[in-house]
């Protein structure tokens, strides 16, 4: 088991997402940055998808009651086992009675723990994502909080390096303070903006404002307007798609995005790319880069290679590990 | 024969929203619902969701050849083919105005309408379920009276609790869970219409149909 | 361990003036004794004898030692800095695969850091720590 002694709130437990649920107007919820739960899980040698924390704030502090492996993935938090400083992307042993404490964000926005087999949380309707505007999936279909004890799915094995492994991840490390570049497809409306919109869009930079959450990041940069408006038809939306209210101010929808909706479109943020807001603050900076179809395929391969690589390197890692013994 | 145009567009690199030029009826909705039922049959079509009188396709891959879906969904639309539904019926009882409808007034005020009238024209009608999203168990009505067409609000509220009765242009409907919104919030109800341990989940499906009745009105 | 390894082990012994080796690791126990007029006596020989035992930080398995502070949250080791055990002082890299390399004791970093890129076989000494007392 693990303990959670402290936790900031709006932390949950989230797999890949719930699919095939869009028609009952229920969203797919899911880890804000499906690339740091998919490497969390594989150095533990779990399924792809298996259910983490999703940790967006700290400080934050756990108690192992048993010897665990656990792995830490997404933003450098200064973690620490007892008195151990961690490295960022790691994945090792925990003796009973440690204590896991996750310190201030140096970079990026959420981490994620994992356990080995995953959290064992129930799957509802095909996910243990936990599903915050209905109240259900996850941990008891809410936020975390103090003194909720944690399962593992699994029991640890016997084998598992006791120095820990680790990855280095040069393509994902991004520092603090640089601009977020998202590629995005021109979305419905997009030729109903002024021309003055559009060249701010398409080169300025927009800044997430404190207005943001899972649901959807509120950003704020030069004001959008559009040459004929009107009221839209409401239609589906998905994680990605950028709004423009009557305000003029962009919102990206993300993990916890409404079904449907009713704002002008003015872009969509390519799926590959999601993973980079679900690391990003408020505070931080964004530009939108232009793409089509043949990028959004380009990027989707290149994010693959990076896993299959990744994927690669850590299964012939462990069998040397093995061969050792 | 009228000529219509439709257009293709992304909702991301995963997703497409159709949306055909025609008129926001029942008659448009049901073509909508029959063209969703044929695309959720395509190879690689996740889910074909319909919106008011558009639909938005979900891929498990990126799509290869957007003129051909294209040219595939124009021709599911213009074949006219249009599914009717036996819906069930089902009565709301509706709490008008006070805390929990607090933009009554401007609804009356925007449309030049008194309260009582804005109350009368919203609960006489019967509405369809033409589209479930937004959230879990939200249905999109169709039915309402044009005299209560009203803009979206500039900002929208970050958070309304579940039961909301809410109207934005044509269209209005009860909130299933506190969340935000954009819309004209004008009442409230009791009504559980998303349970994830009931099959199915959501009350409500496209075709039935919904009748408020005032069970209160405060000023 | 090859032949090899045996020489430089037994080369190394006869430089520094000792008589008797005993090395651990989780495979094997290995006792080298050579015979006293074997062994060049040292000038400075008393004072290494006097420091405290030193401890070594080896690579867990074959592959590239990678410094630690570079893209992992943290701050780069320096030579005369205090570590806590099991503290991760680096990495072996296999590909974008690793290992990391750990401090086995509580202790102060001695000697020099190995450079980055250097290749490693499992067991090779990568640091060497005093042991806080």
């Amino acid at each position: 088991m693990i303990e959670i002694l402290s936790i900031p709130p709006l932390a949950t437990v989230q797999d890949l997402g719930r699919d095939n649920h869009w028609f009952q107007g229920l969203g797919r919820a899911g880890a804000m940055d499906p690339v740091a739960l998919k490497l969390a899980n594989m150095m533990l040698g779990n399924e792809a998808g298996a259910a983490t924390l999703e940790i967006p704030l700290s400080p934050a502090s756990f108690r192992f009651s048993e010897d665990q492996v656990f792995a830490l993935t997404g933003a450098a938090c200064g973690a620490r086992l007892d008195d151990v400083p961690l490295p960022r992307y790691w994945a090792g042993l925990a003796k009973a009675g440690q204590e896991l404490h996750i310190g201030p964000f140096q970079q990026g926005g959420r981490v994620y723990l994992a356990v080995y087999g995953g959290v064992d949380v129930p799957e509802i309707l095909g996910s243990r994502s936990t599903q915050l505007r209905e109240s259900f999936g996850g941990f008891e279909g809410r936020i975390l909080r103090a003194g909720d004890i944690l399962k593992p799915a699994l029991t640890p094995p016997a084998d598992f390096p006791s120095n820990g492994v680790s990855i280095s991840l040069p393509e994902l490390s991004q520092p603090r303070g640089e601009t977020i570049e998202l590629r995005a497809l021109p979305a419905a409306e997009h030729d109903s903006f002024t021309d003055i919109a559009l060249t701010a869009f398409w080169s300025e930079t927009y800044r997430i404002t404190p207005q943001s959450n899972r649901q959807g990041y509120r950003l704020h940069g030069p004001e959008l307007t559009r040459d004929h408006v009107g009221e839209l038809r409401s239609h589906g939306i998905i994680p990605g798609i950028v709004q423009v209210p009557g305000g003029g101010q962009p919102i990206i929808q993300l993990a916890d995005s409404a079904t449907m909706g009713g704002y002008p479109k003015i872009a969509a943020v390519i799926s590959a790319d999601l993973w980079r807001l679900g690391q990003a603050l408020p505070g931080d900076s964004l530009r939108f880069v232009q793409t089509d179809l043949d990028g959004a395929r380009s990027a989707e391969r290149d994010m693959q290679e990076l896993f299959s690589t990744l994927a690669n390197d850590c299964k012939a890692m462990k069998r040397l590990q093995q061969g050792w013994r | 024969m009228q000529i219509e145009t439709s257009r293709l567009s992304m909702l991301g690199s995963h997703a497409v929203l159709f949306t055909p030029d025609c008129p926001f009826d029942l008659a448009h909705q049901q073509r909508i619902w029959a063209i969703a039922d044929t695309a959720a049959n395509w190879p690689d079509v996740r889910e074909a969701i319909p919106g008011m009188t558009n639909l938005t396709l979900l891929f498990n891959d990126i799509p290869q050849d957007l003129d051909a879906l294209s040219s595939q969904l124009d021709a599911a639309w213009d074949s006219g083919m249009s599914k009717l539904v036996e819906g069930t019926l089902l009565e709301v009882g509706i709490h008008y105005g006070g805390e929990g409808g607090p933009h009554l007034e401007d609804v009356a005020d925007m449309t030049g309408l008194s309260v009582q009238d804005v109350i009368r024209l919203h609960s006489e009608a019967e509405y369809t379920v033409y589209a479930v999203g937004s959230h879990a168990g939200y249905c999109y009505l169709g039915g309402l009276d044009p005299r209560l067409e009203t803009p979206r609000r500039k900002v929208p509220l970050t958070s309304l609790p579940g039961g909301s009765l809410s109207l934005a242009g044509m269209q209005t409907g009860v909130s299933a869970s506190a969340g935000p919104s954009g819309w004209n919030t004008i009442g409230t109800a009791d009504v559980k219409f998303f349970d994830p341990l009931r099959s199915p989940a959501s009350l409500l499906r496209p075709g039935d149909r919904i009748k408020f009745n005032p069970l209160a009105v405060t000023p | 361990m090859t032949s090899e390894d045996l020489d430089q082990l037994v080369t190394a012994m006869r430089a520094n003036a000792v008589s008797s080796l005993l090395v651990e690791a989780p495979d094997l126990t290995l006792r080298l004794v050579l015979p006293a007029d074997s062994v060049a006596p040292m000038a400075t020989a008393p004072t290494v004898v006097a420091k405290p035992a030193q401890i070594s930080a080896k690579s867990p398995g074959i592959g590239t030692y990678a410094p630690r502070g570079l893209d992992d949250g943290l701050e780069p080791i320096v030579i005369g800095q205090s570590v806590a055990s099991g503290e991760v002082l680096g990495y072996v890299a296999l590909g974008s695969a690793r290992q990391t390399v750990c401090a086995p004791i509580a202790g102060t970093l001695t000697g020099d850091l190995p450079e980055a890129g250097r290749i490693t076989g499992y067991g090779d000494t990568l640091l060497t720590l005093e042991p806080s007392s």
